[in-house]
């Protein structure tokens, strides 16, 4: 067994353990359940405990855990009566994850009082944490609705990379919030492929009589950049102010230093990467990419006709 | 042999229902590049819908594991240090805080109360010594959060800009409460509002590309020509 995989048995013994202890009388099936236990695993888990106990090892150091008939029973283990502290990580995830539900306007009122709980016990100051999504657009719930009707969404769109403007019958799947942004994924009719628009880019949406069948698994919600042989690519060096960029967006790390990173950087539209180099000003220099330099000579021109 | 206090986790009396809304709700989120386990909400005392989780709806970034650090550090008030826009910090961190895509730490400094975005702060380290620092009588943490990343600094800078009649819709979505929109007769909008973050607040305007210009104050001008004519 690995020893990623024995961490995450004794985790869960762990966790099983005061449980049962705080719940006596329990059954196989409602442990199964609870702990996502197969019945052999938790009879496995209930041998190794039985011979687990405290520095001595003797047989009054040592565990009691059976079943008997159906009940699962632990016994001599006040030491495993409480649950181990959760790590910063796992708390950070868990209260994140409420609070961002909770700030997108969709949280039961189930989940406020848990994330009120959890935050009292592993922070010790009020208002410690706090997460805001934002709340969803008033886009997303007509979207929402499409996706689960199968019904086929017109939308005015206009893209990031070219500015462009246009009319498109999306068959929407699942609308979703990522860094700060909130998106909709579908199969495009135009294009006649999966994509993902971002919801404050659709100045229009209206749901038409045409409908599509809704899949019964789309893929995961998420915005990816899909490598295509048509990509324009540029190789650019940052220094460590710029460095977060590799970790931002989808790039290949060329080579990575103290005083400085390169990494290729690929995007259907040149300009993508032209209003990134621009942004990043003197704290990034493109070192090839003869299409990303056009771009972005003709960018600044533009932008500085303005100006000057 | 640890005592149970150095290890056990207080309980915090979740319900079963809480339990559940709790794990879904991790299940839903992504941060630090992936989704929740089980892990913690076994430690909570497990959930009986384990299965029931929806699709992920939210991704809260990719800095998972400075964030993890960080949030010990509010956690157990150790003072953080890194370096931020090239200068060394040291931070008491009153508390951590997502907002529309980025964290934060909202800190106190010899200079007061301010904010950092975590994906800026660099060389992160956390203090050993706990209940280093007291929070401020009287503090919020939603009080000192920007609506927009430029208005997370060190900056005081009241700006005007114009947005074209081609973009002035998609500005407005993203202009926050604090700016005074004026409309044009030809569909451009004037707005005035405060920065705080000049390098974020140039970042943002670029995206419009040459359908912007700051009106206003001259040395902003010249700041975002400077910007502009230093990039490659």
């Amino acid at each position: 067994m690995s020893s990623r995989r024995t961490a995450q048995r004794l985790a869960r013994i762990l966790a099983m353990l005061p449980w049962v202890i705080a719940h006596p009388g329990t059954t196989v099936d409602e442990v199964c359940e609870r702990f996502s236990y197969s019945r052999s695993d938790l009879f496995a888990d209930l041998n190794l405990v039985l011979v687990c106990g405290l520095p001595g090892y003797g047989p009054g150091e040592l565990m009691d855990a059976f079943v008997d008939e159906d009940e699962v029973v632990v016994d001599a283990a006040d030491y495993f009566s409480q649950p181990v502290r959760l790590t910063a990580a796992e708390a950070l995830m868990l209260l994140a994850g409420g609070m961002a539900v909770l700030s997108s306007g969709s949280g039961p009122p189930a989940l406020e009082s848990a994330v009120a709980k959890l935050q009292a016990v592993i922070a010790p100051d009020a208002e410690s944490v706090a997460v805001d999504i934002g709340s969803e657009p008033e886009l997303a719930s007509l979207l929402r609705k499409a996706a689960s009707d199968g019904a086929v969404v017109n939308i005015t769109y206009t893209a990031l990379g070219s500015g462009d403007t246009t009319h498109r019958d999306i068959e929407p799947w699942a609308v979703f919030s990522t860094l700060g942004n909130w998106y909709v994924s579908g199969h495009c009719r135009r294009a006649d492929a999966e994509r993902v628009f971002r919801l404050d880019r659709i100045r229009e949406a209206t749901t038409t009589a045409q409908t599509f069948d809704v899949p019964e698994s789309s893929p995961v919600p998420e915005v990816r950049y899909s490598p295509s042989v048509d990509d324009v690519a540029a190789r650019i060096q940052l220094s460590p102010t710029a460095s977060w960029v590799a970790e931002y967006y989808p790039v290949n790390i060329v080579s990575d230093g103290p005083e400085a990173r390169v990494i290729d950087f690929s995007a259907t539209d040149p300009m993508v990467t032209a209003r990134l180099l621009l942004r990043l000003g003197a704290t990034a220099t493109l070192l090839s990419g003869d299409k990303v330099a056009a771009a972005t000579d003709d960018l600044r021109e533009r932008i500085l006709a303005r100006y000057l | 042999m640890s005592p149970p206090d150095e290890y056990a986790l207080t309980d915090a009396g979740l319900t079963d229902e809480e339990r559940t809304a709790l794990w879904i709700a991790a299940t839903m989120v992504r941060l630090g590049g992936q989704a929740a386990g089980p892990a913690a909400i076994f430690k909570l005392g497990g959930s009986p819908a384990l299965a029931a989780g929806e699709p992920l709806t939210a991704d809260l970034g990719a800095e998972g594991e400075s964030l993890a650090d960080l949030f010990d550090a509010v956690s157990t008030r150790r003072v953080v240090s890194f370096v931020y826009r090239d200068k060394e910090r040291k931070v008491s961190p009153y508390g951590l805080a997502h907002r529309r895509g980025h964290w934060y730490v909202v800190g106190g400094t010899p200079a007061g109360t301010r904010v950092f975005r975590v994906d800026r702060m660099l060389k992160i380290g956390v203090g050993d010594k706990p209940g280093a620092f007291e929070r401020p009588a009287g503090f919020t943490l939603q009080d000192e959060l920007p609506d927009a990343p430029w208005m997370a600094g060190e900056d005081d800078v009241i700006v005007d800009v114009r947005f074209d009649a081609g973009v002035a819709w998609w500005a407005r979505r993203q202009l926050t409460s604090t700016a005074k929109v004026t409309e044009g007769s030809d569909g451009s909008i004037t707005a005035r509002f405060p920065v705080a973050q000049v390098e974020a607040f140039i970042g943002w305007l670029i995206s419009f590309d040459d359908q912007a210009e700051i009106l206003g104050p001259d040395e902003m001008r010249n700041r975002f020509v400077d910007h502009v004519t230093a990039a490659s």
